[in-house]
């Protein structure tokens, strides 16, 4: 069966076409849930309500673009759901602004640990660093999306690289101490 | 191997491939919300059938309602007199012209006593020189076949004259017999000419409310009776004169069956005079007005949450609230109103059995706005899911407090709907039908907890402006005419009160109006 007729028929709201459409795309979509969510319990709750949210408004997906995409968005969008409205205003720090390079031995270190400490982000850091860096969006579309100024963007995906920098390094210091 | 790297680089990379299957028991939530969803989904079509359904229905009863008044006026009319008066009156009348003109002098007699009790007895003389002119104009009626010529009697055509013809009547006819006795002797011929149109008359004045149609009918009757009855008339004439004065018996009999026909005309009357009070309402108390107020219970299909769908296992209750107003109806019909008005509705729900305390990182409930940042750190979660050792890391080292979440919003309510009476009587039964337009004026959302009462902020998922449909039963108690004590059980449904995401919560109120309705 093609990806049109599995549409078609998850428009037509056939459970199981659903599933089907479920199996496939669940494991992409549950990345991302992860990515921006605090915690595994949360992204799986945001996979669920995803996922509900895709089947109620399949009918209207116009076959116009990526299907992945689309739903892509509304995982994103409904994980933002639950942060949006955090509004945090500080002020842009110009130094922190530089993107940081850090040191790394890329053989050691798991997507796992990546994984867990972009999880490990305050919400308002975790949801720019995603957008942004993960998920390609500009700073004005991260902005439109969380309800935030640019500047609030910039500083809060500085902040981000920061803490993630110093994560990265610190477990890199933990290795290496083991290691001698 | 150690190097330096791009950071945002490290990450894109390490997750271009990531994917990861969730747990299975992922699906098993969605199949169920999805099989409970299309459950819900029966609900939606089928209120719209019940409305759709009611409108029809309305709309049949509007439609047979006017077909059904239109039929009604039509046999009245045409058919009645013509039953009641063609052959059975044919005879009637006959008789009574035939066997005696006393029947109808005598009865006029009576009504001359009634009519002449305000006279004075000197009067009378008055009443002598109208009587010489009437009887120059029966003269010249006989010569013109009389009977048809009454249309052009003075006397029938000058309004505002039917007390004074009927005392002219009087004196032509010898109501009078102490007075006239001798002018009927003398003009035997005359006096019957006369008694024909008294008797016309008689029954003219007798149905002053009577369409010209039916006083037609009556009077081609009598034309024809009376016409066909001339030379009998004419031989009877001198008996008849003397059986008026002294055969009584004759009287009861014969009168019995003019009764008849004056009951005929008094019933039509009294008909007529009900119409005439029907059309008088309907014209003078279109318009009502009626202050209510009603107990108000909210609720919503679904297990769901409008807060958050976290809260979606923990029990909740709506408080019974009120509404107030004022609604206004116009009659477009016998049995059909259309109104409107202008109310102010309140809800309030209550979301038991919740945790809260402050701490650094927060759980942020997905539909609430949060009055001030302090708020914010404000951590609200199920009590059960710290119990059960969920959300340990947000609640577990920091004393939390246990509370109700007290939702409560506001309507001002601009109903428009269409009032159906079953029942229009001292009792009235009707069925009310429509939809409301709700603008949202209170939104608040507070913790009642043994600490006291703790504001959050409000629900972002409430449209400023919504809908709903409107389905009730009206009962009334007509105190007077223009008041009346009304009783509405009424049941919304609202349609888009909440926008994006509600959790499947689908909210309707349910309220038993009550009030006192004044028709102007």
């Amino acid at each position: 069966m093609s990806l049109e007729q599995l549409i078609a028929k998850c428009k037509k709201q056939e459970i199981k076409a659903q599933e089907q459409l479920y199996r496939l795309y669940s494991g992409k979509l549950f990345s991302v849930c992860l990515k921006y969510s605090g915690n595994y319990a949360e992204a799986e709750d945001t996979l669920q309500d995803s996922f509900l949210i895709i089947f109620e408004k399949i009918a209207q997906y116009s076959n116009k673009g990526s299907f992945e995409g689309w739903m892509k968005r509304i995982a994103i969008n409904n994980a933002l759901q639950r942060y949006r409205k955090q509004r945090i205003f500080e002020i842009v720090d110009e130094e922190a602004l530089r993107t940081p390079e850090v040191e790394v031995d890329e053989e050691t270190i798991s997507l796992e640990y990546l994984l867990n400490i972009v999880q490990n982000l305050p919400d308002r850091y975790r949801m720019v660093f995603n957008l942004y860096v993960l998920d390609g969006f500009s700073h004005k579309e991260v902005a439109e999306m969380l309800n935030i100024t640019t500047g609030t963007s910039k500083s809060n995906l500085a902040r981000a690289r920061g803490i993630l920098k110093e994560k990265i390094e610190k477990k890199d210091y933990v290795k290496t101490a083991k290691s001698l | 191997m150690r190097e330096k790297k791009h950071i945002d680089r490290l990450f894109q990379e390490k997750f271009k491939d990531f994917e990861v299957s969730p747990n299975k028991s992922v699906w098993k939530n969605i199949e169920r919300e999805l099989k409970s969803k299309k459950r819900k989904s029966f609900i939606v079509p089928w209120w719209y059938k019940i409305a759709g359904a009611a409108a029809i229905l309305t709309l049949i009863f509007l439609a047979g309602n006017l077909i059904f008044t239109n039929f009604e006026k039509i046999p009245i009319v045409k058919s009645e007199p013509s039953e009641k008066l063609s052959p059975s009156s044919d005879k009637i009348l006959q008789k009574e012209i035939e066997t005696n003109q006393s029947i109808v002098s005598e009865d006029n007699s009576e009504r001359t006593i009634n009519r002449e009790k305000p006279i004075s007895s000197g009067d009378n003389i008055i009443f002598i020189e109208p009587q010489k002119q009437v009887s120059g104009q029966a003269e010249d009626q006989k010569k013109l076949n009389g009977i048809t010529k009454s249309g052009d009697n003075p006397k029938v055509r000058v309004p505002n004259s039917i007390a004074k013809d009927s005392e002219k009547e009087h004196l032509q006819s010898g109501k009078n017999p102490r007075l006239n006795e001798i002018s009927e002797v003398k003009k035997p011929v005359e006096g019957i000419a006369e008694n024909k149109t008294d008797y016309k008359k008689t029954i003219s004045t007798d149905e002053e409310g009577f369409d010209n149609s039916k006083k037609v009918a009556v009077h081609s009757n009598v034309q024809t009776k009376t016409a066909n009855n001339s030379g009998l008339v004419k031989t009877d004439i001198e008996n008849n004169n003397k059986k008026e004065i002294s055969s009584d018996e004759t009287i009861p009999a014969t009168k019995e069956k003019e009764k008849s026909l004056l009951e005929v005309a008094a019933q039509q009357k009294e008909e007529k005079i009900l119409e005439n009070e029907e059309n008088t309402e309907l014209t003078n108390t279109n318009w009502q007005i009626s202050p209510f107020a009603a107990p108000i219970y909210y609720g919503g299909f679904g297990s769901q949450n409008a807060i958050d769908p976290s809260l979606a296992q923990n029990e909740s209750e709506s408080e019974v609230t009120m509404s107030y107003g004022v609604n206004f109806s116009y009659k477009i019909s016998e049995r059909l109103k259309i109104r409107s008005g202008v109310g102010q509705v309140s809800m309030a729900y209550n979301t038991y059995d919740i945790a809260f305390a402050t701490s650094v990182k927060s759980a942020v409930f997905s539909n609430v706005s949060y009055s001030s940042p302090t708020t914010d750190n404000l951590n609200i979660v199920p009590l059960k899911s710290i119990q059960s050792g969920q959300n340990s890391e947000l609640l577990g080292r920091s004393p939390f407090t246990a509370g109700t979440l007290h939702q409560q919003i506001g309507f001002i309510e601009v109903p428009l709907e269409i009032e159906y009476a079953l029942i229009d009587k001292q009792f009235g039964l009707s069925v009310i039908g429509g939809a409301s337009t709700l603008f949202l004026n209170n939104n608040s959302l507070v913790i009642n907890s043994e600490n006291g009462r703790t504001n959050i902020g409000k629900m972002q998922n409430l449209n400023n402006v919504s809908f709903s449909t409107n389905i009730g039963l009206g009962l009334d108690y007509k105190i007077s005419e223009q008041f009346d004590i009304n009783l509405e059980p009424t049941f919304k449904y609202q349609i888009n009160s909440f926008s994006g995401n509600n959790n499947g919560f689908k909210p309707y109120y349910f309220g038993i109006y009550t009030g006192i309705g004044f028709k102007f």
